[in-house]
């Protein structure tokens, strides 16, 4: 799965603690995220498009792989 | 009836009885809610706990030793590595819970392969099977989920 994370993160201006905090996770679940180590779940996707105030299809998209 | 009989039935009854309370009635989510987890301070009492059970018996004249060999401090090993592996951690999350699942995948597969390993390798050797204590499997399992666990977590930390 590919993801946006990391640049919608930047167009916030928030780190990686930030979104962590914001969400509810540790940050190191978030860099594993970004880095496509880690597949996050539906509820944990829809809270950080919630944070990012964008559907979760703009910020998490299917790889060819999947 | 011996004593080892009626504990082996009141083990089996309390087991039964655990089951029965853990899933009876409940609908899958509550089954499949979080993890319920000891409080963060646990991983220090089970750390001195370790400690104690390794050091006492073998440092003080209390009469701890059976045939020279530290049996109750092996179970207070134990103890204490269960409390260091059920204790939460600072922030606990679904990832989180995904380590320690596969952590104890990692550590039953370790423990059955050990079994297996040293059973075949003492009937070759010495035509006799290993006669191991559930108390050194037990150690061995949690000891593997606790090295996979903190390597694991301590990997994605280092990963920047």
């Amino acid at each position: 799965m590919i993801n946006r994370l990391k640049i919608e993160r930047a167009i916030k201006n928030l780190t990686q603690d930030d979104l962590a905090k914001l969400i509810g996770v540790s940050r190191q679940t978030i860099n594993s995220i970004e880095k496509g180590r880690y597949v996050p779940s539906t509820v944990l996707a829809l809270k950080i498009s919630k944070v990012f105030e964008k559907p979760v299809n703009n910020i998490f998209e299917l790889d060819e792989s999947d | 009836m011996e004593l080892k009989s009626i504990l082996i039935i009141a083990v089996a009854i309390i087991f039964f009885g655990l089951m029965v309370w853990m899933f009876h009635g409940k609908s899958e989510k509550e089954v499949f809610k979080k993890l319920k987890l000891f409080p963060r301070w646990f991983k220090y009492l089970g750390l001195v706990l370790i400690v104690i059970s390794a050091t006492v018996p073998f440092s003080f004249d209390l009469n701890l030793l059976y045939d020279g060999k530290n049996y109750i401090g092996v179970q207070g090993a134990n103890l204490g590595l269960f409390l260091i592996c059920f204790a939460r951690d600072k922030i606990e999350d679904e990832m989180t819970n995904l380590i320690r699942l596969k952590s104890f995948y990692r550590s039953v597969i370790f423990g059955f392969l050990y079994v297996i390993v040293m059973d075949t390798g003492s009937y070759i050797m010495g035509n006799k099977f290993n006669e191991m204590p559930a108390y050194q499997l037990v150690f061995y399992i949690m000891s593997f989920y606790i090295f996979s666990y903190y390597i694991t977590k301590s990997k994605i930390r280092s990963d920047k």
